[in-house]
């Protein structure tokens, strides 16, 4: 029997958490626009893929971020408050185009809209049946309680920053997440780290 | 049993396609968009500066010429009315040669009257020449001061000096009209409105010109009438 070979891996981002002295940069001016987006164009993509969930979208949106960072890009005097802008930037942008397609799922109930899904094809390949899932039912969230918990459970932000991305209170991003996670229980199971 | 619980492991195998190629790909279009943003915004401000040019130089132009026709001066000066608005506003006229507080200074005022007329002077002289519009403003307000014949020079201002202008034969008609209606002046209304119909002979005014110049002509010389 032939062995079946893995196909070839995709070069790929990693999320590097703010705290890990990442290429977030220092105190100071926040450099050249060309700059920002050599540093952060990544985390951005990554942010906005796993809210999203697809990866065709990712482009478009991080044009759109880098668009609206451009424009503000002088009124921002700390570079290292660049990296939490442009999420928060990213996180809106990705807010609006969830819900317009959520207006769109309304629209066409029957239409299929995950293309890409951001899961991996290799190592872990067992687990995309479960993405799909994951996303299908996220895709059913209102976006306001969709970003949080993205947030905290696919990108393991603590609850502080979530509530920073997301442009409010710690307690308010808690109930959302709560909201959020009764309906994801049943396909993930209990969250055993958080409780 | 896996020791990770099952959203760790999914969150550990997303991944998002975010390769050099793709990321250099969206800097371009960044920089494309952000290029016609910037050709935008400066199509959008030369627009606003010819805009704002051509309403300058439109009220530079026109404008004395369309206040002055609003809003006539009642003696048939054809002056500008922001020059008739600051008059009041100068400041009293110094004295050039005021002398000094302990020179003993003259025993009347009477000095400084020729000087501020000579002051004024001068600055009626170098009025703009006045134009049609200013011209018919000044008749227009002759006559409506119950003086016609100070309108009569005015009228006759323009047919002199501008008669290839448009309003000339409406110059005309309304010089035969002051004429022959307030100055009972027949033949010299005569041949106001003769020259009236000559000026634009397929005009507007063509046929009321015809009209009053025989009219006119009845009147200066009633015997020839049959």
């Amino acid at each position: 029997m032939a062995a079946v070979s893995s196909p070839p891996r995709l070069e790929t981002v990693r999320l590097v958490p703010a705290g890990d002295g990442g290429p977030s940069g220092g105190a100071g001016a926040p450099g050249s626009f060309e700059e920002v987006y050599a540093r952060h164009a990544g985390y951005v993509a990554g942010l906005v893929g796993r809210v999203l969930g697809s990866n065709h979208e990712v482009p478009d949106v991080v044009q759109e971020v880098f668009l609206i960072a451009h424009r503000r890009l002088g009124g921002v005097r700390d570079s290292g408050s660049i990296r939490a802008w442009l999420g928060r930037i990213a996180v809106r942008e990705a807010g609006r185009r969830l819900r317009w397609r959520r207006v769109r799922l309304f629209l066409q109930p029957a239409r299929t809209i995950e293309a890409d899904l951001v899961a991996a094809d290799g190592r872990d390949r067992e687990l995309r049946p479960l993405c799909a899932l994951l996303y299908a039912s996220l895709d059913r969230l209102p976006a306001r309680e969709r970003v949080p918990w993205v947030l905290r459970n696919l990108m393991g932000e603590p609850l502080d920053s979530v509530a920073e991305l997301c442009g409010c209170s710690i307690a308010t991003a808690k109930r959302r997440i709560a909201v959020a996670e009764q309906v994801l229980r049943p396909i993930l199971g209990a969250d055993e780290e958080n409780e | 049993m896996s020791p990770l619980s099952r959203r760790r492991r999914i969150a550990d195998a997303l991944e998002v396609r975010w390769t050099p190629a793709l990321a250099a790909r969206t800097q371009r279009r960044i920089g494309e968009a952000v290029a016609r943003r910037r050709r935008r915004r400066r199509a959008l401000v030369a627009g606003l500066a010819l805009l704002s040019l051509g309403g300058v130089s439109f009220a530079f132009v026109r404008g004395p010429e369309l206040f002055g026709r609003r809003s006539p001066n009642v003696t048939g000066a054809p002056s500008t009315p922001s020059r008739a608005l600051a008059a009041p506003a100068e400041p009293p006229p110094i004295p050039e040669e005021a002398p000094p507080a302990t020179v003993p200074a003259p025993p009347t005022t009477a000095p400084t009257l020729p000087k501020r007329a000579s002051h004024r002077r001068p600055a009626a002289a170098a009025q703009p020449p006045p134009s049609v519009a200013s011209l018919f403003a000044a008749a227009d307000a002759a006559r409506l001061a119950g003086q016609p014949a100070d309108a009569v020079a005015p009228l006759t201002a323009i047919l002199d000096r501008f008669p290839g202008d448009r309003r000339a034969a409406l110059a005309a008609f309304q010089l035969g009209r002051v004429l022959a209606d307030d100055l009972h002046d027949a033949a010299a209304a005569a041949r106001a409105f003769a020259r009236a119909r000559e000026i634009d002979p397929t005009g507007p005014f063509a046929g009321a010109a015809a009209a009053r110049a025989s009219e006119a002509q009845r009147n200066a010389h009633p015997q020839s009438a049959p």
